[in-house]
């Protein structure tokens, strides 16, 4: 099979990493982790300490487990993407019981339909595996009653004030709190709890 | 602009204890401060707000530098890993455990062969034998002078030769 020659930069890339080109590790790194972190990792976890620990941990296995890697043709990142996703669910494991979130995750970590091709550049890796997690969030808010979606959509997607949030939904800043914290609660069950 | 209604609306669900307003409130506080907060179901809560941050307004700056000083870490303490050299240790280590094992065998069973023959063959028993042997005088004492004799100067032929018999 004739590769693009992005996939055949990658590929090479790889080749040279795996035999310990230090410098390939960090150019096939600086390519892939800032889409893995901000797209992949951060959506699913929120927390930023956490995400943070998640990426180098991410990272450290990468290396470590570099030569397991096969060229398959689709790239280096659904590999890397799949470590990161198996590392939020340990992360989940540690913090709590298996919750339907985690399930979630690992169906995601089986799909090995890739979501881009070789070589990818780093703004279609991010896109794509952005568009996935907002369609994720998307489906959860679907699932909340109008009210609690619309104090969320407000509050944080569109980032207005309490004050704002409150007179458009007609209420008090004390009950816009009471129905935010209670939106909250509802889409943390249906988006899934870390 | 009409005033904000006090009341609570019942299309909101049940009205709030006065608990539920104070655990509110502190969420409220809490999405206000850049500090995650400790209590863990106030931590949950914070956490899918950053979830939906993180997904609808994505602070690619911020990201980009933390992913480089992530990155930048994790290189510096792979470093030594990622070593052809480390990468041959790694890949080889089965075939050295594997030697090791042979050599320990080895050299056990050679050590317990040799010690058999040394229990078995030793010159010095034989010796001994031959000198604890009762020395009777007359006659009979004259073969174990004899075997005595040749034994001893097998003996000394073979440590002079410097090896074993």
């Amino acid at each position: 099979m004739v590769l693009s020659a992005p996939a055949a930069e990658e590929k090479a890339l790889v080749e040279a990493a795996q035999a310990g080109d230090v410098e390939a590790i960090r150019l096939l790194l600086d390519r892939v982790s800032r889409p893995l972190y901000a797209a992949v990792i951060l959506p699913r976890i929120g927390i930023a300490a956490d995400a943070e620990d998640i990426l180098r941990e991410t990272l450290l296995r990468a290396i470590d487990r570099l030569q397991t890697f096969h060229w398959t043709g689709v790239g280096f990142f659904p590999w890397l993407r799949q470590i990161a996703i198996h590392q939020v669910i340990d992360h989940v494991r540690r913090v709590q019981r298996r919750t339907r979130l985690e399930e979630r995750f690992e169906r995601q970590a089986a799909d090995v339909m890739p979501l881009h091709h070789a070589g990818a550049e780093e703004a279609l890796i991010d896109q794509q595996e952005r568009a996935l997690s907002l369609k994720t969030m998307s489906i959860a808010m679907d699932a909340l009653n109008d009210r609690y979606r619309q104090a969320i959509t407000l509050r944080l997607l569109e980032e207005r004030s309490r004050e704002e949030c409150a007179e458009a939904l007609g209420v008090t800043l004390g009950n816009f709190d009471v129905i935010l914290h209670r939106a909250l609660a509802a889409l943390r069950k249906a988006y899934g709890v870390r | 602009m009409s005033a904000p209604d006090e009341r609570w609306n019942p299309d909101d669900g049940p009205a709030p204890t006065d608990e539920e307003r104070a655990e509110a409130a502190r969420l409220s506080d809490a999405l206000a401060r850049p500090v995650t907060p400790d209590d863990p179901a106030l931590r949950e809560l914070v956490a899918v707000v950053k979830r939906i941050h993180a997904t609808a307004h994505p602070d690619r700056d911020a990201q980009r530098a933390l992913v480089e000083r992530v990155t930048r870490e994790v290189l510096a303490a792979a470093r030594p890993t990622a070593s052809p050299v480390r990468a041959l240790v790694r890949r080889a280590w089965p075939v050295a455990v594997a030697a090791a094992a042979v050599l320990v065998v080895g050299v056990s069973v050679g050590r317990a062969r040799t010690g058999r023959a040394r229990t078995e063959e030793s010159i010095s028993r034989d010796v001994d034998d031959v000198l604890r042997t009762p020395v009777r005088p007359g006659a009979a004492s004259a073969p174990a002078a004899r075997v005595y004799d040749a034994r001893l100067t097998a003996w000394r032929e073979a440590y002079l030769r410097g090896g074993s018999r």
